[in-house]
């Protein structure tokens, strides 16, 4: 397969805070979504990725580049989307497309007209005049008009509203139709991949909990509900994350079929969705 | 790189920053009735290149603006040389700028001065030696926390600048003697200039790189 982003046991330390040993891959072609809860280090990495920020150890390749020392030439291949707005606020779209169109060899003025058309998008309004999804969609043009082979956002939907949300995530999905562009974006708002994602990696305190195929995901982990009988020192080491109740407790398994043939009817498995693995990860046996 | 330095001129030059611009050159000639034609020129020639420099560095700062730039297939060091190539460039448009302004009103019979080539070089001299200082504090510091140091960095700049052509201050004046006409001294100069600018950058290169966005 061909390795669009390849990142092996990448460190980056900071006073309170570290990417410990951060190792994974996306193919061409496919979707990953990058999750984990806030402060978990998403940004950090998609920062590494961009070489916005020094790494301590590691190695970063993209589209079997070094990010570092052939940054131009990778970046030329990448469209990135923000999770907030960088442009100069005080400067119409067609202005900042002014700015950015030069430093792009392949950079088509057709496919930057037609999304602004489609995303009803007016060149003449100043970036500060837009709301914050019309600046995301802006920002999602500007990407996607320099035949980039891989989109990344960071956090691209957070902070809008569901209709936003529900578009931005449409647009995504009418995108990868094109099998040679790859998407790897990062979300604390875990349903935005049930539609997208092929794969997903989840990251807590700096650390790969896991990077797997979405549906792998969906078959090794399950949401296991009983009785607090059930829970005694041993059970304890089944459960990733456990939530005591006044009628029993859920917890989280990554040994499903292990657990039905252990439990039987004493317990009842349900399908884990993203947001029970990420809450049961984060929030671990305290609860 | 030129289109690095293509945006910082097209983010300064927008609507109210250019009406800002053209109302400071009025009140400029204004408080400076009693100074000379040619030395009020010189002196504009100087300030105009920080003016839009200063007001690139601002928007960057405020819209945060670096990491876009930074996510654009250009190289750390691209950014920080099309800031010093920025700058030169910048002295070098508007001083054949106003050169050919004063030309094409002596045309017309409006002799309001000259400027002399050699004192605009030793300007621009200044402002590449002062830039030397500036930048890497920028670089290292961000523009809001180098902004206090720049302030008075040029504050003092100037006044030192304009004692050197008024006379004021004797031995810089002194020294200007050697420097009136092309010579060897004044070729000296601005070859050390252009290393110690060179070395800034580097300087800047440095900093920047080692500067978590």
């Amino acid at each position: 397969m061909d390795k669009i982003l390849e990142i092996k046991n990448l460190k980056k330390d900071y006073k309170k805070f570290s990417i410990k040993n951060l190792s994974l891959t996306l193919d061409r072609g496919y979707v990953m979504g990058f999750i984990g809860p806030n402060g978990a280090g998403k940004s950090t990495t998609i920062k590494l990725i961009m070489n916005l920020i020094r790494k301590n150890s590691g190695e970063i390749k993209l589209f079997g580049l070094d990010n570092i020392k052939n940054e131009r030439e990778v970046k030329e291949r990448i469209g990135f989307v923000y999770d907030e707005n960088y442009y100069y606020e005080e400067l119409t779209i067609d202005k900042m497309k002014r700015i950015i169109a030069p430093f792009y060899k392949n950079w088509s003025e057709d496919t930057f007209t037609r999304y602004l058309k489609d995303f009803e998008l007016d060149k003449n309004q100043k970036i500060k005049k837009l709301s914050k999804g019309m600046k995301m969609k802006f920002s999602l043009a500007a990407a996607l008009s320099h035949k980039a082979e891989l989109i990344i956002m960071d956090e691209p939907t957070g902070g809008l509203d569901p209709v936003f949300r529900r578009e931005i995530i449409d647009i995504l999905y009418s995108l990868i139709q094109d099998e040679n562009k790859s998407i790897f974006f990062s979300t604390h708002i875990t349903t935005d991949l049930d539609k997208i994602a092929d794969y997903v990696t989840f990251i807590n305190k700096g650390e790969l909990v896991f990077s797997k195929e979405k549906d792998e995901i969906a078959e090794s982990y399950s949401l296991v509900k009983g009785g607090l009988e059930l829970l005694n020192s041993e059970s304890k080491n089944d459960f990733i994350g456990i939530k005591r109740n006044s009628f029993g407790f859920e917890a989280l398994t990554d040994k499903k079929q292990e657990l039905i043939k252990k439990y039987r009817d004493k317990a009842i498995f349900e399908k884990a969705s993203l947001e029970d693995i990420m809450f049961h990860t984060v929030k671990g046996e305290n609860l | 790189m030129i289109n690095l330095i293509k945006k910082d001129i097209l983010i300064s030059l927008t609507k109210w920053n250019t009406i800002t611009l053209i109302f400071l050159f009025i009140f400029y000639f204004i408080i400076l009735d009693g100074i000379s034609v040619e030395k009020r020129l010189i002196l504009l020639a100087t300030i105009v290149p920080f003016f839009i420099m200063q007001i690139s560095f601002s928007y960057d700062d405020r819209n945060k603006s670096i990491r876009m730039i930074r996510s654009l297939p250009v190289r750390s060091e691209e950014v920080i040389y099309s800031k010093y190539l920025g700058l030169v460039i910048n002295f070098a448009v508007i001083s054949l700028l106003l050169q050919l302004i004063l030309f094409i009103l002596s045309i017309f019979g409006l002799n309001i001065g000259i400027i002399s080539w050699h004192k605009l070089l030793l300007s621009g001299v200044f402002i590449m030696l002062v830039t030397s200082i500036s930048f890497p504090a920028y670089f290292k510091l961000s523009y809001s926390k180098s902004r206090i140091f720049n302030i008075l960095l040029y504050v003092f700049v100037f006044i030192i600048l304009n004692s050197f052509f008024s006379g004021d201050m004797d031995m810089l004046y002194s020294a200007t003697k050697y420097l009136d006409k092309v010579n060897i001294y004044l070729i000296l100069l601005v070859l050390v200039t252009i290393l110690i600018y060179f070395i800034s950058s580097i300087i800047s290169i440095n900093l920047y790189k080692t500067r978590d966005l």
